[in-house]
């Protein structure tokens, strides 16, 4: 298989043009392939989690509030916007690839700037609260990780420790994506410079055909990447078993029987009375949506 | 003057049936038995290096006979310019011919070799290249210091100096002349004005391109090429090749043209020569519309400035010259210094000073266009004399009249004197004939969104050499056998000259026959067919072996009848005793008799001062009749200049830029008219080539890549047949040269300059004195004048 | 490898004397297939070896293609008509001058015998760096060769541009557009009728098309509507030569005047934009409005709204504004 499109200058060099489309097919493939195991694994392999009970939840965060805080107002917004914008771009990006043509090129950069300024704002974000370390995956969750798949395979040995409040797999599906994003915003940024916006005429000549092959590979690999992983994530999203975690994004607490369930209270202790969540009326029943734990 | 029989007489040229009727075979009509045809691998880049070729692959090709390199063909320093490189200096040069069986083949072929070429900076912009750090456009150097390439950089500061986009920077000149006193000039003026010149490169395009076959035959080549001069195109074959003259049988009756580019053949036209030679069999290179953009020959466009001093008068008093000439890659073009000789001569300014610079540039190789140096100064100068005239409140006709030469002119580098010069006569009988007073009252007049405008320009150029060789044969068939060696390129002087022999010998033209075309026919050494020279050259050494004919016939005449050579005559075909014509020889009975005496009749004893090569063609055709071969060593004792005056109406439409030639009209000094047909014919086209100069011809280069983006004719844009009036009015002085036994001079180049220099002035007129400045004067760059005043881009770009 | 320009290569070719044997052809060679009309946009892209193709259909053989039929409600042309006839035709010259007035524009008369009016519309951009076999956008590589800080783009657009700035080098379009026109294309699903001004796409719909034309499908027919019979037509072109050339803009118009009032027009722009452009804001803002200057001059003025022109091409916008007034005023102040 080629894994790259390549083409000749005008002085008969060749270059690089980007990554083959083939690419795109197997990313989807592969994201398909997961979830499609995924799927399999959960609905026929898995041993159905029992939820715990009151009694359990008492005792496993006997001071957790009834909503605990997963993710304030900010980073809900940031994230959705940030969701639009990954969804504007790789359908911009790739429809016209799968044959479907239309004008995208502004709405792609346009979309591609506001991922840039996610970036940007998220980056200031946690360096302002000091929260950089919160993605840092330890060699004791790799152990943990390591343990886990070996269970999932059919092994023996002890359940590992639940994770704090972000599990491995967000972990690494945050480092997935914010590698790739980073490679899309930075080779899509100086792209823009090949096309007519309002902050520049188009001047494809500020690199050299061998420099702008290297960015359009980058850029392909990277928005394939994302193409499988947003898959993957989506359909997470609305896998029943993770709804309480979508519910946490648009509303931004989960509730205490989640906490419980899905974390370990050590590794997230939350203060014992959560500040009321804004957006989201008190009069609400406390709980997670009964949709959860129907077995 | 001369009562003459044939000399201003019209004629149809003897080669028009064929020409018409496709009869006529040109270079690629030809075949021969198992000719193979050959293609070339060219450069992507514009300035490379051929780090390796791998053709292993086309070689297997079925049908593939032979593939040659740069390693096998001849190869000196820069800046001889080989037909084959492995350090191609402008794209579409060529690397590398591929001979098979048909074109499909060669072509596709080529598709299958793997070069390796290494990018070297290009320059395709002189200025870029004399900026400092700015590529050179060889590894040599950028410039011609005299007949060296060396390199020159102009420091930073010039270029800051010029803080204008549009503003030239003058920085040093390596070839420089002056006379008379240049400031007193400027002092003395009442007006003095300025501005930046600028004058596009253009290709040659002639509609049969460059293409050539060659087959050895007993290790003599056999070449049919396309080719605009016969005897001096077998000169350069023979030397491109290392060959004896004598081992190269030349034949190209027919030319499609050339305009400067073929004056010595092609530099290309050696490759199937070299193919033919390795492989054993003919082979023929067809040149496509792309390759002969690329291979095919440029003018070379300048950019420049001057400055002017006038009087209230109009006289100009000081003229401060300036150029920068886009020399192409390769030999040192003459441009540039022939724009300073025909500035000076145009205007007879007091006092002068020239300065020019020759860059070189990745761009397709310049040869002689067509008034080389005259289009581009008159085009760029004319219009700047108007701006003056309209200043100063003087008559635009006034102008050039006060400042015309006349035949005491002196001019130029060498203060060269003219043999003649009627300017002054052309420019008043052209403003009688257009009506001059009346139409530049219309100047600036408005009608809906179309304007009126006047253009003059008065244009000068070489009008002949002298020294060649003349060569008849007087056949026992009683025929008279003119050779020429010069070519046949469709401009009728071929033949026209040739009637200066057969005025001499007072004979019936029906009963002459011109040989040429074929050098196995036994041509004399001739002029090349350039330079407007033939019509000047050739009528002499025509008329000078016409008299040698004569003598002869008169001695044989009274070696045979009696009596003294004076005492006889040549009319109607036979020599004759004066007061009793009935005594007397036919050209039969001549021949034959010359044949029978031999000696000096039938060429076996020859006048000592001939060259080589007529002296070999004689000698051929010795014993064959009688043969008269004589050098043409008339006095020439100043300068031949023609002079064309020409004068344009245009109608431009403001509103979309685009105009209307409302009329053509031009009066030449070009001496005696030879034929009136023929001159016409050419003095309008070459207005009309000049037109399309001014108006639409062009071509593009990327300024990134440069690469040639104009490589059809539909887009480099020569004139097209409702670009100039159906009627363009032509007249001659008809004044002789003194210099010339007819009394002609050349007329091929002036009118070139004087039509685009014409049409540049009217377009201008009606734009109110407006410049676009920059040609060709297309409909964009008039609206954009008419808009905003400017072009929105720097008018210094090149290759636009 | 090497390459080399201007020298055709092998294929074959394919004669086909009806268009259901054409369509068959044309879906038999796939991608490798390309049809053949006048050739005049054809030869030079298959001798330079820019595309390259393994079958040409040439369809000069399909006799139907070549007449211009009347219809009860206008005129069917077909596509194979020369445009020496499609400007000579009599009722075409009577009823809708201006498509013969926009035909007899179109390079010289050799061109206009050999050049179709169906290869008029569907003919490639004549964009220099394209035509070169440059691996630009439109020839499915990633970059404009036309739009940079460099570029000679004086011939380019000045509206709609997406990447691409090529324009529509069609003299008739605009014409057929002015006059509603319809585009019978065919394909092996069968006939489609599409309207001549959605028959043109831009690069934002599709960068490597000038036309909704797929492999497969044959354009047959223009069929001409008597909606704006005998109205009153403008054509005009500016070029750098008035021969053999290609427009730097041309503008088409119908009018429907009504005591000096306009009721209803059709003005369409060419070589502007992709393709060629029906100017709706203009058409709406001088319903109603008498046929004066001023009406025309504001014409100009909404016509050229948004335009973005390159590095050389900036006279594009006076030039489309002049000829867009003139299209409603007249040649004559």
């Amino acid at each position: 298989m080629e894994l790259f499109r390549r083409t000749f200058n005008p002085w008969n060099q060749e270059i690089l043009i980007g990554v083959s489309w083939t690419l795109l097919y197997v990313a989807i493939v592969a994201g398909a392939a997961f979830i499609i195991g995924h799927a399999i694994y959960a609905g026929f392999i898995a041993k159905k989690e029992v939820p715990p009970t009151d009694e359990d939840v008492r005792r496993v965060a006997p001071n957790a509030p009834e909503r605990v805080e997963r993710h304030t107002m900010t980073s809900r917004i940031s994230h959705w916007i940030l969701a639009v914008s990954v969804l504007a771009l790789l359908i911009t990006g790739f429809v016209p690839v799968l044959g479907l043509q239309f004008p995208w090129v502004t709405i792609h950069w346009i979309a591609g700037l506001v991922l840039a300024a996610y970036t940007v704002f998220h980056t200031a974000h946690v360096v302002k609260r000091r929260t950089l370390g919160t993605m840092w995956v330890s060699r004791k969750e790799l152990g943990e990780m390591w343990a886990r798949v070996k269970l999932m395979a059919g092994g023996h040995g002890a359940e590992p420790p639940k994770p704090g409040k972000w599990a491995i797999e967000n972990k690494a599906f945050h480092h997935l994506t914010m590698t790739a994003g980073l490679v899309v915003v930075g080779t899509g940024l100086l792209m823009m410079l090949r096309v007519d916006t309002v902050f520049a005429s188009a001047n494809p000549y500020i690199l050299s055909d061998a420099t702008w092959g290297v960015m359009f590979v980058l850029h392909g690999i990277a928005s394939v990447v994302f193409v499988g992983a947003i898959m993957v994530h989506i359909y997470f999203a609305l896998h029943p078993e993770k709804h309480w975690i979508t519910w946490s994004m648009i509303r931004g607490w989960i509730s205490r029987r989640d906490y419980a369930w899905h974390h370990d209270p050590k590794r997230w202790p939350v203060p014992p009375k959560s500040v009321p969540l804004k957006g989201v009326s008190p009069r609400e029943p406390s709980g997670t949506p009964a949709t959860h734990h129907e077995p | 003057m001369a009562d003459f029989n044939l000399i201003g007489q019209s004629f149809g040229p003897q080669d028009l049936v064929a020409k018409i009727t496709g009869r006529a075979k040109y270079a690629e009509d030809f075949r021969a038995e198992g000719m193979l045809f050959t293609k070339l691998l060219v450069s992507p880049m514009p300035h490379a290096r051929v780090r390796s070729i791998d053709y292993s692959e086309a070689l297997r090709l079925p049908g593939v006979v032979a593939v040659l390199t740069a390693d096998e063909v001849p190869q000196e320093d820069h800046p001889f310019e080989p037909c084959l490189t492995n350090e191609p200096l402008y794209e579409g040069e060529p690397i590398l011919a591929v001979a098979a069986v048909d074109e499909t083949t060669a072509a596709d072929a080529i598709e299958l070799i793997r070069v390796d070429l290494e990018p070297l900076p290009f320059a395709l912009n002189p200025l870029d290249s004399l900026r400092p750090g700015g590529p050179n456009a060889t590894l040599m150097g950028n410039v011609y210091q005299e007949r060296e390439v060396v390199e020159l950089k102009w420091p930073q500061e010039v270029f800051d100096a010029a803080n204008e986009p549009d503003q030239m920077p003058l920085g040093e000149a390596n070839d420089e002349w002056e006379y008379g006193d240049l400031e007193a000039g400027f002092a003395n003026a009442d007006y003095i004005m300025e501005e930046t010149l600028c004058c596009q490169s253009v290709t040659h395009h002639p509609m049969e391109p460059r293409t050539a076959m060659a087959y050895w035959q007993n290790g003599k080549l056999y070449m049919h090429s396309s080719v605009q001069s016969v005897a001096q195109s077998r000169r350069g074959i023979a030397d491109r090749l290392g060959l004896e003259l004598d081992d190269v049988i030349l034949i190209s009756e027919y030319c499609g043209g050339g305009f400067g580019s073929k004056i010595r053949g092609s530099v290309t036209e050696v490759i199937p020569a070299l193919l033919a030679r390795k492989t054993g069999r003919p082979v023929m290179m067809r040149i496509t519309r792309a390759e002969e953009t690329a291979i095919g020959r440029g003018r070379p466009g300048m950019l420049g400035w001057a400055r002017m001093g006038f009087r209230n008068d109009g006289r100009m008093t000081a003229l401060d010259l300036f150029l920068v000439q886009d020399n192409g890659p390769y030999s040192r073009q003459g441009d540039s210094g022939t724009s300073g000789d025909v500035a000076a001569l145009a205007y007879t300014p007091e006092s002068m000073r020239f300065r020019t610079v020759r860059v070189l540039t990745n761009t397709p190789p310049r040869a002689a266009q067509r008034g080389p140096g005259g289009v581009q100064i008159v085009s760029m100068l004319e219009p700047m004399v108007d701006r003056a005239a309209r200043q100063i409140g003087v008559d635009r006709l006034q102008v050039r009249l006060v400042n015309a030469p006349n035949a005491e002119t002196q001019f130029g580098r060498g203060s060269y004197e003219l043999t003649s010069c009627f300017a002054g006569e052309a420019l008043s009988r052209g403003a009688e004939l257009f009506n001059w007073s009346e139409r530049s009252q219309r100047s600036g007049q408005r009608n809906g969104s179309k304007v009126r405008g006047v253009g003059i320009a008065l244009s000068p150029y070489y009008g002949g050499t002298s020294g060649w060789d003349g060569l008849v044969v007087i056949r026992p068939d009683g025929k008279l056998y003119i050779h020429q060696g010069v070519g046949n390129l469709g401009t009728h002087s071929c033949i026209d000259t040739a009637k200066a022999a057969a005025e001499v010998l007072n004979a019936d033209w029906a009963n002459c026959e011109v040989v040429f075309g074929n050098t196995s026919r036994h041509l004399p050494h001739s002029s090349s067919q350039s330079g407007s020279q033939t019509t000047h050259a050739h009528t002499r050494a025509n008329w000078v072996v016409g008299q040698a004919a004569k003598g002869l016939l008169q001695e044989l005449a009274a070696l045979e009848l009696g009596g003294s050579p004076s005492d006889y005559d040549v009319s109607g075909g036979r020599v004759h005793r004066i007061g009793a014509p009935g005594t007397g020889l036919t050209f039969a009975q001549a021949a034959e008799r010359a044949i029978a005496r031999g000696g000096k009749f039938d060429g076996h004893e020859l006048p000592e001062d001939i060259n080589d090569m007529t002296r070999t063609s004689a000698t051929a055709l010795a014993g064959q009749g009688l043969v008269a071969a004589a050098k043409d060593n008339l006095p020439h004792t100043a300068r031949t200049y023609s002079f064309v005056a020409t004068f344009i109406e245009v109608e431009v439409d403001v509103e979309t830029g685009a105009f209307e030639i409302i009329d053509v009209t031009s009066v030449a000094d070009c001496g005696t008219v030879l034929n009136p047909r023929s001159l016409a014919a050419q003095a309008n086209g070459g207005v009309i080539q000049g037109i399309g100069i001014a108006r639409s011809f062009k071509w593009a280069i990327d300024p990134t890549w440069g690469v040639h983006l104009s490589k059809r004719i539909e887009a480099t844009k020569p004139p097209a047949m409702l670009d100039v009036p159906t009627t363009l009015t032509f007249e001659a002085v008809d004044l002789p040269d003194p210099q010339n036994p007819v009394g002609s001079k050349g007329i091929g180049e002036p009118p070139v300059g004087a039509g685009a220099g014409a049409l540049l002035c009217a377009v201008e007129d009606a734009l109110g004195g407006l410049a676009p400045s920059h040609q060709p004067v297309t409909p964009d760059k008039i609206l954009s004048i008419v808009e905003s005043g400017s072009l929105g881009w720097s008018r210094l770009e090149t290759h636009v | 490898m090497a390459v080399i320009h201007d020298m055709m290569p092998a294929y074959e070719l394919f004669q086909p004397t009806d268009v259901e044997g054409a369509i068959a052809l044309l879906n038999e060679h796939g991608d490798g297939a390309r049809v053949l009309a006048g050739g005049m946009d054809t030869w030079d892209w298959l001798k330079d070896r820019a595309k390259r193709i393994t079958a040409l259909i040439d369809l000069a053989g399909i006799e139907e293609l070549r007449e211009i039929r009347a219809t009860p409600d206008g005129v069917d042309i077909g596509a194979l008509v020369p445009l020496t006839q499609v400007e000579r035709h009599s009722q075409i010259v009577q009823n809708y001058s201006v498509l013969a007035d926009s035909a007899r524009h179109v390079a010289t008369p050799q061109i206009r015998n050999q050049g179709t009016l169906g290869g008029n519309v569907s003919q490639d951009t004549r964009c220099s760096y394209y035509r070169s076999g440059w691996p630009c956008y439109r020839a499915g590589g990633n970059v404009c060769y036309a739009n940079t800080p460099t570029s000679l783009n004086r011939e380019h657009a000045i509206l709609g541009a997406d990447r691409c700035v090529a324009v529509s080098p069609s003299d008739t379009a605009p014409a057929l557009i002015a006059l509603d026109a319809k585009m019978v294309v065919q394909n092996r699903r069968g006939e489609r009728e599409i309207d001549a001004a959605n028959y043109f796409i831009g690069p934002g719909t599709d960068i490597e098309r000038m036309t909704v034309l797929k492999n497969g499908d044959v354009l047959t027919a223009i069929r001409i509507p008597n909606t704006w019979s005998n109205a009153q037509f403008y054509f005009e072109k500016v070029a750098d030569r008035k021969s053999w050339d290609f427009p730097l803009v041309n503008v088409a118009s119908a009018l429907r005047v009504e005591n000096g009032v306009i009721q209803d027009s059709r003005i369409v722009v060419g070589a502007v934009a992709a393709k060629p452009l029906r100017l709706f804001r203009v058409e709406e803002a001088i319903a109603g409005r008498p046929v004066n200057e001023e009406t025309a001059a504001a014409a100009g003025e909404i016509a050229v709204r948004g335009a973005e022109p390159l590095r050389l091409n900036g006279y594009k916008v006076p030039l489309m504004r002049n000829l867009v007034k003139r299209a409603i005023r007249g040649q004559e102040a």
